[in-house]
């Protein structure tokens, strides 16, 4: 019985660690980054060939299937989270404000985000646009200092793939 | 002992498991990057070839990796794939792309060279920390990315250019 807890666990953690990597792996691949795509995809497949697929001949248990298929499910919130920690690359953030775009300028050059500001429509009136191009580890910060400009504005955030110049807050 | 294992043979069957793994690796990188632009057919076809370079291939090599040097082609025939993937598929650029371009002064200018040349921009007057900028919006067929990059780097030194990837809903105005 302890055999079968401690072989269900080891191949739990062992799926966790090749399907973090696999999915830190996919992640890369969608940003273009080469470099960190071959590590993670050697680590990967090192640790599927070197662990992983000595006990997938053993898996004749409901246990250590279930140890398996939640090892695969945990591996890629693990990975998820991981990569959103790394946070590599940048973010362009397009907030639309109905009434307090100037303020909200005004709140992000002083926390030394780049803006550009363009004048539009909406439904009612007059609204702005910022353009607000920022790394990808301050999203979150800039977001949260937005939302207290300026409570109702709306915000989508894009994945930006190449970048030449301009101002960026270090 | 690393001698035993530095064999001839031993390194052609590390050298043949590390050339199996980069093409079915390079076959599954393209696959899911056509799958994430939501290239249907091209996928299905990668899909296809992986799949059977697997089953035919791989799966009979999985036996044989008892060795260190084999587990090694393996890792490092994976990860190659994966990188001999994303450069084809960046060689090929299937799909569109969207530039945000932003200039302090020589807006205009950017634009007129840039529709001289056949690429649509729409221009916005927008302003920034220092006064009026102007925003060029320019979506493009991805391998026509580096061109513009250039054309607008030979007006203006200083602009700011940012790529998104995009999936072209309907009409507007494509430079073939």
């Amino acid at each position: 019985m302890i055999d079968l807890v401690a072989s269900s666990l080891i191949i739990f953690g062992l799926r966790v660690l090749d399907i973090s990597f696999y999915t830190l792996r996919i992640r890369m691949v969608m940003r273009g980054r080469k470099e960190l795509a071959w590590i993670f995809g050697f680590s990967q497949a090192a640790v599927y060939v070197g662990a992983v697929s000595l006990v997938l001949s053993n898996l004749g248990n409901p246990f250590r299937i279930l140890g398996y298929a939640a090892g695969f499910a945990t591996g890629l919130v693990v990975g998820m989270g991981i990569e959103d920690r790394l946070a590599i690359g940048y973010t362009h953030l397009r907030v639309v404000s109905q009434h307090r775009g100037p303020e909200t300028v005004e709140g992000l050059r002083q926390a030394g985000y780049g803006v550009t500001e363009v004048a539009a429509r909406g439904m009612d009136g007059t609204v702005a646009i910022l353009h607000c191009s920022v790394l990808r580890k301050d999203e979150k910060a800039v977001t949260d200092l937005i939302y207290q400009l300026d409570p109702h504005a709306f915000i989508t955030a894009e994945n930006v793939l190449q970048v030449q110049r301009g101002f960026w807050h270090i | 002992m690393m001698e035993s294992y530095i064999t001839t043979a031993a390194v052609l069957s590390a050298a043949l498991i590390f050339l199996l793994r980069v093409t079915d690796m390079t076959l599954d990188t393209l696959r899911v990057l056509f799958v994430m632009r939501g290239r249907k057919i091209i996928a299905w076809i990668l899909g296809f070839f992986q799949a059977t370079v697997f089953v035919l291939a791989i799966s009979s090599v999985l036996r044989n990796l008892n060795n260190p040097l084999n587990i090694l082609g393996y890792a490092a025939g994976f990860a190659t794939g994966v990188v001999v993937g994303m450069t084809i598929e960046e060689r090929l650029a299937i799909g569109h792309a969207h530039i945000r371009i932003i200039s302090t002064s020589r807006g205009n200018a950017i634009a007129e060279k840039l529709r001289a040349a056949g690429y649509a921009v729409t221009e916005i007057p927008a302003r920034g920390k220092d006064g009026t900028v102007s925003m060029l919006n320019c979506s493009v067929l991805r391998k026509n990315v580096d061109r513009v990059r250039e054309m607008v780097n030979e007006v203006d030194g200083d602009a700011f250019i940012t790529t998104e990837d995009i999936r072209p809903i309907r009409r507007g105005f494509w430079r073939a």
